[in-house]
């Protein structure tokens, strides 16, 4: 009963509302060139995924949704090597550091004080 | 622009994308608020160091069996098509309105997920029984939980 329970949440909670929200998350990440996958979790957990694997799922669809935009950004000519190289080569070793420092995801406190600074980065970003 | 700075910025942001705190939502304000970035340009550096860094991540992924196929290709084909549309059309956004449009969605994000972490937090507290009765009922709705294991309906101590 739990295994199969477990083989069939996939595809038992994935309504047409999912779909759509599924589409519109695909729009937010070629849009803004990220934060799709701050949608896909909650996504894939309300379509019965537990916390984990909807994690390591939304790994899996985000990777082509980001490979496919950066394809179109690059044909479309907004494409900086110099500043590729350093920020994402920053990025892969942070992304090390970050995973080896933190092996569960972040304590209350620190995800409230990472919403606080999004919040005050999307505020600057509207006023400018 | 200051390789050292570059660097430093996207390690920031991927030490939080590390954590699995989304990554990229922080690394392009860092990009574009303080080192003056084009918004368009720090979207496509987000973008191409994502792929970089979700290959290895994304195989350790499926060696675990955390990958849920169904869910995957399901979730996937709807927004490969929405992703597809709407990165074509945002190189034809003005940068401008399109950073203040992210500004927006930053907000929005950040006060749904910080208000979900807080009702989370205090659901968790909800199983809590403490192991002398609190001298007043109000204190039990303050640690989060009915107190009915001290106080009856009207509120007197059992």
């Amino acid at each position: 009963m739990g295994a199969q329970n477990e083989k069939n949440r996939g595809k038992k909670g994935f309504k047409p509302l999912y779909w759509v929200a599924a589409a519109a998350a695909g729009c937010v990440n070629g849009l803004f060139g990220g934060g799709g996958g701050m949608l896909i979790v909650p996504l894939l957990s309300g379509a019965g995924l537990e916390v984990k694997k909807a994690h390591a799922t939304a790994v899996a669809v985000i990777l082509p949704l980001c490979l496919v935009s950066a394809v179109i950004y690059i044909v479309k000519g907004i494409f900086d090597l110099h500043l590729t190289l350093c920020v994402g080569g920053g990025v892969v070793a942070g992304g090390i550091l970050g995973a080896l420092l933190l092996k569960k995801a972040g304590g209350f406190w620190l995800s409230l004080f990472f919403y606080a600074v999004m919040i005050a980065a999307g505020a600057k970003m509207v006023a400018a | 622009m200051n390789a050292l700075w570059l660097i430093l910025a996207g390690a920031a942001g991927g030490v939080i994308a590390g954590m699995g705190m989304g990554g990229g939502t922080l690394t392009i304000p860092l990009l574009t608020l303080a080192l003056d970035v084009e918004q368009k340009a720090a979207q496509a550096v987000n973008l191409a160091a994502f792929v970089v860094m979700s290959l290895p991540v994304l195989a350790i992924h499926i060696k675990n069996k955390l990958v849920d196929f169904p869910a995957f290709f399901k979730a996937s084909s709807a927004a490969l098509i929405g992703c597809a549309v709407c990165a074509w059309f945002a190189a034809d956004v003005p940068a401008q309105i399109l950073s203040k449009c992210f500004g927006g969605f930053l907000i929005a994000l950040g006060v749904w997920q910080g208000a979900a972490a807080i009702k989370n937090k205090a659901s968790d507290k909800k199983g809590f029984v403490p192991r002398h009765r609190p001298p007043i009922r109000f204190n039990c709705l303050v640690l989060c939980e009915s107190g009915g294991a001290y106080y009856d309906e009207g509120g007197k101590p059992r």
